[in-house]
């Protein structure tokens, strides 16, 4: 036999290697998730689980915030199940990793879609991903919740099976604009992040409000999320001598990065006012210490803190996981709950059904009333509440809406 | 040579007979993937491998690829078949004079040329908000055709990769028997010969870039419409170009199979390694396993995985021989 | 304006340490180190840790960040790139490459820096967020420190290569490798020695910046990048080439950002620019031989 015969069988085998490795490693994932080592092709309704996918970051920079959510949902897990689950069956999430990057979660989205058992979507965290799973969760007609990825267009392109439980990046800044009819800014200084969330929160949200009032003088910064040197930024903004100061970040390492700068170069404004994101995890006060004292947050509300509900979950998860839960948390124990309802509302165990019931979902959570309407471009979008909070102490209180405020605003008394 | 041609076919069609056969949407995505990243590693390599011009910025061509590719889906509607090309088009005109700057540079100057030069492509893609949307990215918004072939399932972007990662190949392999390929060839052995022999190392090094540019930009396009989806941290980052790097280093740099199996080598370990429960706590393990394979291959190693199979097989077969 | 001025001279003082490690390292060896952030990585890690666990001032633990590194650098010299680099120098970079892979990513295991961003922080942090003030002008205390821990560190380099026997052997191994065999120089351990010494500096500055910047696992690509603009820029294997070049390229960074509108937003990219057009217009750099 040629030796050109020898290597074609060769690189025949090889490649057929190759794709049964590929093969295993899909094998594996099977075996591992499904608790009763159900065959991916038995309807969901022969089996005793109900399974729902999530794609979040585990692994990766941004694990702290998959792991937020993972804690969160098991702890609605655990209750829903000691309850008598959803129809009689265990309730069970699947979680798989995007390492949050949009083709990594693409290819996650796609393992879970491919898994018959699932019958609908949630997480996706960041901007990027949850864009992608969205896409991915439309055309393959699976049912998607959105309990955190704030990217407006989400829910802004029509698509019929993807529904959003909280606030887009646009409407983190509805509270604080409401603030800002009674008690108008004069100068604002923006220092933004060059990213796909820092630009939501602009185009969507803040654009508006300073198109509409361009007597009051409005200035963005651009930074590239991550960078390290900040301070020439912060001495630009210093020579406009801003009244407030607005910050946008997408993690708390940036949010931090931002304050630091923020006292080298002095720059004393009245307020600093933060757009959720990094600057409303307990991250940003662990690592600026007593830098965050007096910073505001305009972002997602953390839920109502009235409902003693609210209370009940803040206790539990305080108490299981060591520290307090934020807005992530909330909104991920939310998210279970109203799969719950969803599930037990939906006519049969499959994907058409289980949309169905999604669009009529009409509930009361801790996070908030939720129902799914079209409006101002969204559709599928929850009016989900947004609020304006304050860091003191390293602990976050609501400081408007009026109604929910644990305490007044604190103005910024400048660097010592 | 037809033996070589018929091989490469045989296996793209015993692929396309046996993927349906078993693959759910997992799996295609896995091997699309692959497919794509043969694409790309045929572009590096052509420079890289058989030229010698080891590039450290190729994603640029790739990030090119993909916004053109998709800028001219979106807004023109136009075909795939010429969106890609289009992609790879502009890749490529953009690599001449990129290259007229930057071919006076030797050696590992050059790699950081390429690098820097890279680099400000992305910082450029991130701002030019007009052109590539920022940070935000760009969505794919309808389903595009190939060659009047509705492209948008995944079976159908299987068989296109499919199609295309083959056309690819059987190019490669072609274009590197003809004069041009065995100049490049020439350059890379020794720029000085090739001079003293009287071939025009600008010329033959430009038309390699070119060419690497074209394929890269048109894989990149590939990659976009795949994905539905581009930003820049996903096609123009370092990343990308180390990828291209690896993929081809590994499986054999200079062959025309390195890249198929480096890729699929490489892509397959990844999906492998992720789906182990135990090592879900340690995501970095997969780069961990992949610098020091990249490391032990550059040192031990050098002609890549192929390299290690004829060297395993010459083994067997003088051990055969003498029993 | 002065401010400006000051702030990017201070960092630029941490750039040039960095370079100093990378300009060595090619300037005798002509090895491109890919890995180097990593070093630098690497001794942000160990001021982590030790701050962490012993509540060691991280100025001190330059004298644990340093022979560590240069134990990690010598071990990868010998084991790795010495054989690389008698095939070519695209294939020393491209080892280069992969060990950057390499470390970067063991560091991101859960056993040393995990995957998330982490800061020292902390009440016996003296240097925590440390301002000086002179008179409107304000200074980053630490990396104050770190610009004359960097001139120090010059002015010892420059002893070692000119007054000792083993800088001397350096010198001889860079110049005429077959010659330094000749007079019996281990030319092998000499480069060995070079590549620790070249990853110390980088760890030493990683000391510095841990006090300012955050710490996280893949933090090395930030400083490779502004390494080599430097080292090409100043000239490769020029000391005081580095040393200039960090303070220029500090400059530039803070002059650009600060200025031109948007700047911070793309104010990599002056940097960039001004390698690429030294690259290509005066490869030597500044204070560089032609090879």
């Amino acid at each position: 036999m040629s030796f050109k015969r020898k290597f074609l069988k060769v690189i025949s085998g090889l490649t057929m290697a190759s794709m049964v490795l590929a093969a295993c490693s899909g094998g594996n994932e099977e075996n591992s998730s499904s608790s009763n080592s159900a065959s991916p092709n038995t309807p969901a309704a022969e089996s005793d689980t109900i399974k729902v996918g999530a794609v979040l970051p585990m692994t990766g920079s941004s694990s702290v915030f998959g792991q937020k959510f993972k804690d969160a949902y098991s702890l609605a897990l655990d209750e829903i199940n000691e309850a008598g689950g959803v129809k009689g069956k265990k309730l069970e999430v699947v979680i798989e990793d995007s390492q949050e990057k949009p083709n990594i979660g693409k290819t996650a989205t796609e393992k879970l879609v491919s898994n018959e058992e699932i019958l609908m979507l949630t997480g996706g965290r960041s901007s990027g991903v949850t864009l992608v799973e969205a896409q991915v969760a439309e055309e393959n007609k699976m049912p998607y919740l959105i309990d955190h990825g704030s990217s407006d267009l989400a829910t802004m392109s029509g698509y019929e099976y993807v529904y959003r439980l909280n606030p887009t990046a646009g409407m983190y800044t509805n509270a604080l604009r409401d603030y800002w009819e009674e008690n108008p800014p004069e100068s604002v200084a923006h220092v933004n992040v060059d990213n796909a969330y820092g630009e939501a929160v602009y185009d969507y949200g803040l654009k508006k409000y300073f198109e509409a009032n361009p007597d009051i003088q409005y200035d963005m910064f651009k930074y590239k999320a991550g960078e390290l040197d900040l301070k020439p930024i912060m001495e630009q903004v210093k020579a406009k001598d801003p009244q407030i100061v607005i910050m946008t970040a997408g993690d708390d390492n940036d949010a931090t990065q931002l304050i630091k700068a923020a006292k080298e170069a002095n720059l004393e404004p009245e307020l600093f006012i933060g757009t959720g994101g990094g600057h409303s995890i307990i991250g940003f006060a662990n690592q600026a210490d007593e830098l965050t004292d007096t910073v505001l947050t305009a972002g997602p509300w953390h839920g109502n803190k009235k409902d003693p509900k609210w209370k009940e979950f803040f206790d539990k998860f305080t108490e299981k996981f060591g520290h307090e839960p934020g807005e992530h948390e909330v909104e991920a124990y939310s998210a279970i709950y109203v799969i719950a309802d969803v599930l037990n509302r939906a006519e049969n165990l499959d994907r058409e059904s289980v949309n169905k019931a999604l669009d009529e979902t009409d509930m009361d959570t801790i996070f908030g009333h939720i129902k799914f309407e079209d409006f101002d471009g969204y559709n599928n979008q929850n009016r989900g509440m947004s609020d304006v909070s304050q860091w003191m102490d390293g602990k976050l209180k609501t400081v408007y809406p009026t109604e929910y405020a644990e305490s007044e605003i604190i103005p910024f008394p400048g660097w010592k | 040579m037809m033996k070589q041609t018929i091989s490469i076919l045989a296996v793209t069609i015993l692929l396309a007979l046996l993927v349906p056969q078993f693959a759910d949407l997992h799996m295609y995505s896995v091997i699309t993937t692959i497919l794509i990243w043969v694409i790309l590693g045929h572009a590096w390599n052509l420079l890289g491998g058989f030229t010698g011009q080891v590039s450290f910025g190729h994603a640029m061509y790739l990030g090119i690829g993909a916004y053109t590719s998709m800028n001219v889906v979106n807004e023109l509607q136009l075909d795939l078949f010429l969106s890609l090309l289009l992609g790879g088009l502009l890749a490529g005109l953009v690599s001449i004079p990129i290259g007229l700057m930057i071919f006076r540079l030797k050696g590992a100057y050059f790699g950081l040329g390429t690098l820097a030069i890279a680099e400000i492509a992305l910082i450029v893609a991130r701002n030019w908000k007009s052109v590539t949307n920022g940070g935000e990215g760009m969505m794919l918004d309808h389903t595009p055709a190939f060659l009047g072939i509705e492209i948008s399932s995944k079976p159908e972007y299987f068989f296109l990769s499919l199609f295309l990662a083959c056309l690819v190949t059987l190019f490669c392999y072609y274009f590197m028997k003809t004069k041009t390929g065995y100049g490049f060839i020439a350059i890379r052995e020794s720029q000085e010969a090739a001079e003293a022999m009287g071939l025009s190392s600008v010329k033959y090094k430009s038309t390699a870039l070119f060419l690497s540019a074209f394929l890269a930009g048109f894989g990149g396009a590939l990659y976009g419409m795949y994905n539905k989806f581009i930003d820049p941290e996903m096609t123009m980052v370092v990343h990308m170009s180390a990828e291209m790097i690896f993929i081809t280093v590994l499986g054999g740099i200079g062959t025309i199979l390195g890249p198929v199996i480096g890729s699929a080598l490489l892509i397959s370990l990844q999906e492998f390694l992720k789906g182990i429960t135990w090592l879900q706590t340690f995501p970095s393990l997969y780069l961990v396993i992949y610098g020091l394979l990249i490391m032990l291959v550059i040192v031990y190693l050098p002609g890549g995985i192929l390299d290690g199979f004829k060297k395993l097989k010459s083994l067997l077969w003088k051990k055969g021989e003498s029993s | 304006m002065l401010q400006t001025l000051i702030d990017g001279l201070s960092i630029g003082g941490v750039y040039a340490i960095i370079a100093l490690g990378l300009t060595l390292i090619f300037g005798v060896l002509r090895v491109i180190n890919m890995a180097h952030g990593d070093f630098v990585m690497i001794g942000m890690f160990i001021t982590y840790f030790l701050f962490n666990s012993l509540g060691l001032d991280p100025f001190i633990s330059i004298f644990i960040s340093a022979p560590v590194c240069f134990m990690i650098g010598y071990c990868l010299y010998r084991v790795f790139v010495e054989k690389a680099r008698k095939v070519s120098e695209e294939n020393t970079l491209l080892l280069t490459a992969g060990a950057s892979v390499l470390i970067a990513n063991i560091m991101a295991l859960p056993f040393f820096l995990g995957p998330n961003f982490l800061r020292l922080t902390g009440e016996n942090l003296y240097w925590e967020n440390k301002i000086w003030h002179i008179g409107s002008i304000s200074l980053n205390a630490p990396l104050v420190i770190g610009f004359f821990i960097t001139a120090l560190l010059i002015f010892l380099l420059h002893l070692f290569l000119i007054k000792t026997d083993t800088g001397l052997a350096i010198r001889a191994s860079a110049q005429e490798p077959e010659a330094a065999k000749i007079v019996g120089i281990n030319v092998a351990v000499i480069a060995g020695l070079t590549f620790g010494l070249g990853a110390a500096f980088a760890g030493v500055s990683g000391n510095i910046l841990a006090t300012t910047y955050p710490i996280y696992a893949n933090i090395g690509t930030m400083f490779i990048v502004k390494a080599f603009i430097i080292v090409v820029l100043g000239g490769m294997g020029s000391v005081p080439g580095a040393a200039i070049g960090g303070l220029i390229l500090g400059i530039a960074e803070s002059f650009g950002a600060t200025y031109i509108p948007g700047g911070t937003g793309f104010k990599d990219i002056f940097g960039l620019l001004i390698f690429l057009f030294v690259l290509l217009v005066r490869p030597q750099g500044l204070f560089g031989r032609g090879k």
